[in-house]
This record gives structure tokens, C-alpha cells and sequence, in this order.
């Protein structure tokens, strides 16, 4: 067997694909809980998965995260984690509303995810995705550059520097949910659509960075997002992006 | 080969079989179900296989190219996006192009980008995973980079 000729070399576009390919990798994350779950199903009575069991070792992914003023931090998040679905809405619950006829909870992470410890941060439980009696899916954010497989963070760079913020969205329904977390000196942000409607919100303070999350109009095709320390811009964190198709 | 290897490789291969799963299909939850049928296919003939991990990401690499056809035509005649979970944003504008432009490749051309760029394999290994001759696992890579290249310029 001959060894073929690579086509003719890209080295930048080879690096993006690469990068790409392992950056969304990276975001498939297991959990204890579902490596046991899994094992039992190598064995002799092994079988395949129930729509339950299935739905119950689903990895999903999380928010990735986005610094303001680096175009490529790391990125990634967590969650679904083996714990079932008792009531909604659940405990320490930040923000909530509802979009598109389905609810949705920022919460406080206390769940452990897979993890030793519950990872810092927030998580968007989104009803349509979770159902009583069923396995939490959810999305995480945390601010820093995700370490330990998912677990923690690494914020010391993003602390040096209050522009920067992370951010990940989700769907509820048509509604496009986006999650933001900040700088512990970042007190608000705003948010305005196709530069027009400007939306001013606080940021909600967990294990001292700050939280929040918007829902964008369904109508909208872009929204601009700049941080606010007090009542002054956060010179540098002004950021523009497209709404995604559901 | 012992049940408890079994259960040894299943802990060091599942984490990287549900990452390459992932990167062909574009779901978690149907990655989930192509991982876990390829353990069960390997259980059944376990101590007929030599390299259980290669066994398992060619299971995994063969599988996830079907179930991308079948995605594609019941998009076809449908006209939708069929049943599967919508996916978090990351966010990452560069990683979110390139991604997206990734996913749209055709199933062949995905899992030879995603094993040479992710699995690392040479082109000639490809063509063992895949099952098709060298050559036109290099005009499938060629056709892949032309159309990444133009996708993202």
C-alpha cells in the first residue's frame, strides 16, 4: 500500500481545524456516575440503554466561555449531573423568567456534576430540557478558564483584568437565553439589540464574580454587550455578536 | 482476553470514544448510544479482538458515519433538522465558524478531517478505520480542506 500525498499544506488552517476539534472535545465531559451506569452495560446482560437510562448519561455540554478582550480563552464547562429532577423550580435559584412559554432558573452550582467538589459558578436549568423524575440537564458557567477536566477554574488572568467576561447561551424554545459572568468589579451590564433597544441589568453576585443572563428577542439579529463598574464602561469590554438560529 | 481488561478498557477508552463520537456526529445523546452499542458489539467477540481499542473507534468512527447519512436524508425528505438535541452555544466565534463549517461536511469527509486532525492518524491507518482505499481517503481530504478553506476565508 502506497502512502498518499497529503494535499498541498495549510499550516493555519490546519491549526484552526485541529484547535477547533479539540476545543469541542473538550467540552464532552464524564462523570462517575455515569462511567458505572456505563460499565454494567459491557456486561454479559448487557443490554441497550433505556430512553431513561440513555437521557440519564447524556454529557451535555455548557456554555462555552468567551473573554471580551481575548479572542481565545479556554473555553468549555459542565454539567447534567446524576442527580434526578425532584422539583422545579430548583434551590438557589439567582434569576428566572420565562421565554417562549417555558420557564428557566440561573441557579447557584451545588451540585458536584461528576466533580469531587461542586463547581464555582451558575448554571441554567431550562425547564423544556429537564423533567420531573429524569436527570438535571443544564448549562454551566464559571468564570475562568476551565481546568481540572471541567471541575474549577482558573481565574487569575480574568481577575487582572475586568474586561473580560465569559459568556455561553442556550435555547428555550425559539429564545435565545445568554449567560454572562464578570469581574467581581463589574456591577451591571448592559445589553443592547440591533442598536437599538439597550437593556440595563445587574449582575448577581456567587462566590464573588457576577452573574447574570438575558433573554434575546427572538426578533433581534445582533446584540452588543458592555460591562459597567458603577455607572462608568468598562473601557475594552464592549462586545458584538450574532444571534444564533435555534 | 479477561472481563475485568474489559472493564479496564472500557474506563480508559469510554471519555475519548464519547469526544470522537461527538466530533462525527454532532449529539451527545446519540454519541452516548453509538459508545455504547460499540462496548456491546465488542463484548459479544471480545476474545476475538486484538486491539480493543482500535476495534472500538473503528465501531465508533463506522457507526457515527451511518447515523450522520441517516440524519441527512431524514433532513432531505423532511426538510428539519430531525430529532436531534439542540447544543449550547460556546461562544467562541473561531471555534463556533469552524465548527459549524465542520458539521456540514459529508460523512465521509468529516470522519477522515476528525481522524487526521483529532485522532491524529496518518492517512493510511484512515483508510484502515474507514475501510476505503488510500486514495480516495486523501481526495476526501482534499475536497474537505477546499471546502473548509473557502468556508472560512
Amino acid at each position: 500500500m502506497s502512502i498518499p500525498t497529503l494535499p498541498p499544506p495549510d499550516a493555519a488552517l490546519e491549526d484552526r481545524i485541529r484547535a477547533t476539534l479539540h476545543a469541542v472535545a473538550s467540552t464532552v465531559r464524564e462523570t462517575s456516575e455515569t462511567s458505572g451506569t456505563a460499565a454494567h452495560g459491557t456486561g454479559r446482560t448487557s443490554a441497550r440503554p433505556t430512553a431513561h437510562a440513555r437521557r440519564g448519561r447524556r454529557l451535555a455540554l455548557v456554555g462555552g466561555a468567551v473573554a471580551v478582550t481575548t479572542a481565545l480563552a479556554a473555553a468549555a464547562v459542565v454539567n447534567v449531573g446524576p442527580e434526578y429532577v425532584d422539583e422545579l423550580p430548583p434551590d438557589h435559584v439567582i434569576v428566572s423568567g420565562e421565554a417562549d412559554g417555558g420557564r428557566y432558573w440561573l441557579v447557584e452550582m451545588t451540585r458536584r456534576v461528576g466533580c469531587a467538589e461542586p463547581p464555582l459558578g451558575v448554571e441554567l436549568v431550562i425547564e423544556e430540557g429537564n423533567i420531573i423524575g429524569q436527570e438535571w440537564n443544564s448549562f454551566g458557567l464559571g468564570y475562568g478558564d476551565v481546568t481540572g477536566g471541567g471541575c474549577d477554574h482558573d481565574s487569575s488572568a480574568a481577575l487582572r483584568d475586568p474586561a473580560r467576561a465569559y459568556s455561553g447561551g442556550a435555547f428555550s424554545g425559539d429564545t435565545f437565553l445568554v449567560m454572562y459572568a464578570v469581574h467581581p468589579r463589574v456591577t451591571a451590564l448592559t445589553v443592547t439589540f440591533d442598536d437599538r433597544d439597550t437593556a440595563t441589568l445587574p449582575v448577581h453576585r456567587v462566590d464573588g464574580a457576577g452573574y447574570t443572563v438575558f433573554e434575546v428577542p427572538s426578533s433581534a439579529d445582533s446584540y452588543t454587550v458592555r460591562l459597567l463598574s458603577g455607572d462608568a464602561p468598562v473601557p475594552g469590554s464592549e462586545q458584538s455578536r450574532e444571534v444564533p438560529t435555534p | 482476553m479477561t472481563q475485568a481488561t474489559l472493564e479496564q478498557v472500557f474506563r480508559e477508552q469510554r471519555l475519548p470514544l464519547l469526544r470522537l463520537a461527538y466530533l462525527m456526529c454532532g449529539s451527545r445523546e446519540l454519541g452516548e448510544d453509538i459508545v455504547q452499542t460499540a462496548f456491546v458489539s465488542a463484548h459479544e467477540r471480545w476474545s476475538a479482538i486484538d486491539d480493543p481499542a482500535a476495534y472500538l473507534r473503528r465501531a465508533v468512527v463506522n457507526r457515527a458515519k451511518d447515523e450522520q447519512r441517516r440524519h441527512y436524508r431524514r433532513r432531505g425528505r423532511s426538510g428539519m433538522e430531525g430529532e436531534q438535541a439542540r447544543e449550547p452555544i460556546s461562544h467562541l466565534p473561531e471555534i463556533d465558524e469552524t465548527w459549524r463549517s465542520i458539521r456540514d461536511l459529508p460523512a465521509a469527509q468529516r470522519a477522515v478531517v476528525v481522524l487526521h486532525y483529532y485522532e491524529d492518524l496518518p492517512l493510511v491507518e484512515i483508510a484502515a478505520v474507514l475501510d476505503r482505499p488510500p486514495a480516495t481517503v486523501r481526495s476526501d481530504l482534499r475536497r474537505a480542506l477546499d471546502h473548509l478553506r473557502k468556508a472560512l476565508s
